[in-house]
């Protein structure tokens, strides 16, 4: 079964890595959800902007639009136990 | 970037082609992890985090603008590209902003243009590089300054873009939308 994944050895260097999914909105490409609070300016208030960890079809959309940190890798199907 | 002539026709439709740009959104060079693109048009683009692009509406009085202009030096091509625009008054909120973007070492920047074509200034594609591009041979960065100017005049804060680089600043389809999003 082939996946999208991020390289390895980026996660480390970008732990809260975001870009924009084929619906616009901003995603996480870490596995995991980006939680960042930005500090109010004269003109907004403060407020915590949450991007969602990407999903497979996110990745996929995102590898296809050339996204240069993304790799598709071959992942094993679980047997089944008997 | 290999040679290739191709016809261009401008007088296929009679658009008015607005100069100037209206708006820009601004980060750092090491905010961006990754560029993606088809053909040179950039579609994506990776943050180190959410939140990073900055919003700069500047005055509309139609002396926005940002300039690339192509000189040979020694036989190679060589661009500068330069913007200017500037918001009237003088705050104490402009002063922090003029000094803070004055210690950035390299700037990338996202103009729109008022014919609608949106240019990043303080990028170049490179194909070989991790994220897909690198920054400008001579960075980007922004000098501001701060005018009283005359009873004539306005008062106003000003910022020059300016950077070289090997290749025109590349366009992007990304709307404001998904910059405000990134």
């Amino acid at each position: 079964m082939k996946q999208i994944r991020l390289k390895e050895g980026l996660l480390i260097l970008y732990p809260t890595m975001v870009t924009i999914n084929e619906t616009g909105n901003s995603v996480s490409l870490t596995g995991s959800d980006v939680v960042v609070n930005l500090p109010g300016t004269p003109i907004s208030p403060p407020t915590t902007r949450i991007s969602k960890a990407a999903t497979q079809a996110d990745l996929r959309w995102i590898f296809e639009n050339g996204n240069p940190l993304l790799e598709e890798v071959d992942v094993p199907q679980p047997t089944a136990v008997k | 970037m290999p040679c290739a002539i191709t016809a261009i026709n401008s007088n296929a439709a009679c658009a008015q082609d607005q100069g100037g740009i209206v708006r820009s959104f601004f980060c750092n060079l090491t905010d961006i992890t990754a560029v993606s693109n088809t053909a040179g048009v950039v579609t994506g683009l990776t943050m180190v985090s959410t939140g990073l692009l900055k919003l700069m509406q500047y005055s509309k009085d139609d002396t926005a603008y940002m300039n690339q202009t192509g000189a040979r030096e020694n036989e190679r091509l060589s661009v500068t590209a330069t913007a200017f625009f500037k918001f009237r008054g003088v705050t104490a909120a402009y002063i922090k902003n003029a000094n803070e973007i004055g210690e950035c070492c390299s700037v990338v920047a996202i103009h729109i243009f008022a014919n609608g074509a949106r240019i990043i200034q303080g990028i170049e594609l490179d194909a070989t590089a991790v994220g897909g591009f690198v920054g400008t041979r001579k960075v980007t960065q922004v000098t501001p300054s701060i005018l009283s100017d005359t009873g004539a005049n306005q008062s106003r804060l000003e910022y020059m873009v300016e950077g070289s680089s090997n290749t025109f600043a590349p366009s992007t389809t990304l709307t404001d939308a998904a910059l405000i999003a990134l």
